[in-house]
């Protein structure tokens, strides 16, 4: 193993650990041995994070670590972020997530944005208890390529059928993720949306299949 | 013995006994019963209603007569008081929404920062928020229905588990910092919220419930390890319940915790609690070999899946199942998953609480 890779490791290791002391030095040695800092965000810090979502997939990990993971990443992200030359940023999708009409619950959605972020999309956080309107300005002002839906509260999954209608009559390519404990596979279906996912990890899977297909942006890693 | 030979409260009791009762004790509607409210019933899947549910629960007249409506319809063995997500948040200084058509929620924390919580207000159990029209909501249940009719159904106290109630006040993510920055400072804002949900509690059984529901989904296994429920959760609810059963008796405490709870049964059974309920995902059989062994075990229909979007046939072939997996040997409690979606149609809902009726009469027999 190369010293590089024993930096690039110990950076992913310690996002994965959730130390952000150690993301830190991490970070600083691998400027100072010349890594490219966009190359340790890449392969050190978002595949931390990759290791993470795959963890929480398997129940080895929890929102509690996830949320630790992104504290310590941030911290390397950080340090790197001036020494990253911009020409390198990959063209990225854009996702624009909301809580629906009437629900307040917004721990599922904050998880599914974090772990969107950090797979390399830019993400529209427009919050919770959104308007459907609210959708829409926001899908045409930046052109976004997938809207995430989270709903926890059957009352507020009703929500998500005119949310899909409405978008889907003004934009028919915009791609359509829902998600949220009521939420399933046949709703999903039954309303006329893209794609479904009962947890964090599947909802980044299944985003970067439905951006990259059908002549979407190809999904990339970013900052 | 054949089934009605008990009254509902021998029935929980033999059940939480681990005797077979006459038929399977069915939990309450909870806020399903806001369809039981002046016309709602005709109204179910509109979105104008005759009784919002801002008003249902800002008039203990009308929540009480709906809670008894459903009773005598449904002939469960519970009646509910509950009159918001976390009846103790807003009277201890977080705001609250009360939508039109749902259960009022939390929209804001009290504290920024977990040492803060020394600046946390103690309730005044007959002033602040909802908690004194929920106390008198009990007070009325009790009145028709313990001393009127006669009738020693379990109405049911809320509160939300001390993990639950410290999480929503402090804000989810800061919370979970807090654990691991400072452990010791969020031991002390979990135990303060302890302290104010058991006078809560104690305020709630003086009024006349029989026993209290404590659900605690911020201690799910969505957001917490097994581990982390050990260390902080496990504690808190075991406080909790000490002190229910102290001050009512060994019947009085229904626990709840959302989400795949497997990795943290044998701590759920260490609670003390007179019943555990589970979540739709878990399946019942397995739940009956393991923590059934040890703590009575209630649920578990899917609310969204059958209840809300499936057809009376759905739910009688999942109501049949789980009588089937659970109800044996008593230490079952039929119920959903979670609390009845509000716009369950009534088909439904009648064939739900039939169910455990028809099929639910000891011997077990299906």
């Amino acid at each position: 193993m190369t010293a590089k890779d024993v930096i690039l490791n110990g950076l992913a290791d310690a996002v994965v650990e959730g130390d952000e002391g150690k993301c830190v030095e991490f970070a600083n040695e691998a400027l100072e041995n010349n890594i490219d800092a966009y190359e340790a965000v890449i392969k050190g810090c978002a595949h931390g994070m990759r290791i993470v979502s795959d963890k929480y997939e398997k129940r080895e990990m929890f929102v509690l670590e996830i949320l630790l993971a992104a504290r310590a990443m941030q911290g390397a992200v950080d340090v790197l972020r001036p020494y990253v030359k911009a020409e390198e940023i990959k063209v990225t999708g854009k996702v624009a997530i909301a809580v629906v009409l009437g629900d307040i619950h917004d721990i599922g959605k904050n998880i599914v944005k974090l772990l969107l972020e950090t797979s390399g999309l830019i993400v529209f956080d427009l919050g919770r208890d959104v308007l459907p309107e609210a959708l829409q300005d926001k899908v045409r002002a930046e052109n976004v390529d997938l809207v995430a839906l989270s709903a926890l509260m059957t009352t507020s999954m009703m929500e998500m059928k005119e949310d899909v209608k409405l978008l889907k009559g003004e934009f028919p390519n915009v791609k359509i993720i829902v998600g949220g404990a009521p939420v399933s596979q046949e709703f999903c279906d039954s309303i006329g949306a893209d794609g479904y996912a009962d947890n964090a990890s599947e909802a980044i899977r299944v985003s970067q299949k439905l951006i990259s297909g059908e002549g979407g942006k190809k999904c990339q890693q970013m900052i | 013995m054949s089934a009605d030979d008990m009254s509902h409260a021998e029935r929980i009791k033999a059940a939480i006994d681990f005797k077979e009762p006459d038929r399977v004790p069915m939990f309450d509607s909870m806020t399903w019963s806001v369809n039981m409210a002046g016309k709602n019933l005709g109204l179910i899947g509109q979105k104008v209603k005759d009784v919002s549910f801002p008003k249902w629960i800002h008039n203990p007249d009308i929540f009480v007569e709906s809670q008894i409506k459903a009773l005598d319809r449904f002939d469960h063995d519970f009646v509910h008081s509950r009159m918001s997500s976390h009846i103790l948040t807003e009277a201890m200084g977080c705001r609250e929404e009360e939508p039109y058509w749902d259960v009022p929620a939390t929209i804001n924390t009290a504290i920024n920062r977990v040492e803060d919580w020394k600046t946390l207000k103690f309730p005044n159990m007959d002033k602040d928020g909802k908690i004194p029209t929920q106390l008198t909501a009990i007070r009325m249940l009790d009145k028709e229905l313990h001393e009127k009719r006669g009738d020693d159904v379990f109405i049911t106290g809320f509160v939300r588990g001390a993990f639950t109630l410290a999480v929503i006040v402090l804000g989810v993510e800061r919370f979970m910092f807090s654990m691991i920055d400072k452990p010791d400072e969020t031991r002390e804002l979990i135990d303060f919220c302890n302290d104010v949900s058991i006078e809560c509690i104690k305020a709630q059984i003086d009024a006349g419930a029989d026993h209290i529901y404590t659900p605690d989904p911020r201690a799910s296994a969505a957001l917490i390890s097994a581990k982390f429920y050990h260390d902080f959760a496990l504690p808190a609810a075991q406080k909790q319940s000490a002190a229910i059963r102290k001050y009512k008796d060994k019947y009085a405490h229904h626990y709840h915790i959302c989400g795949d709870t497997r990795a943290r049964w044998d701590d759920l059974a260490k609670i003390g609690a007179s019943y555990v309920s589970l979540d739709y995902m878990i399946n019942l059989k397995e739940a009956k070999e393991n923590i059934g062994k040890k703590t009575a075990i209630a649920g578990n229909m899917s609310p969204a899946g059958t209840l809300l979007l499936g057809t009376p046939g759905m739910v009688e072939e999942e109501g049949k199942q789980m009588i089937r997996d659970a109800a044996v040997g008593g230490g079952y409690i039929y119920w959903a998953g979670c609390d009845l979606p509000i716009d369950c149609p009534i088909e439904n809902v009648d064939k739900f609480f039939e169910v455990p009726k028809v099929y639910g009469k000891y011997p077990i027999e299906i």
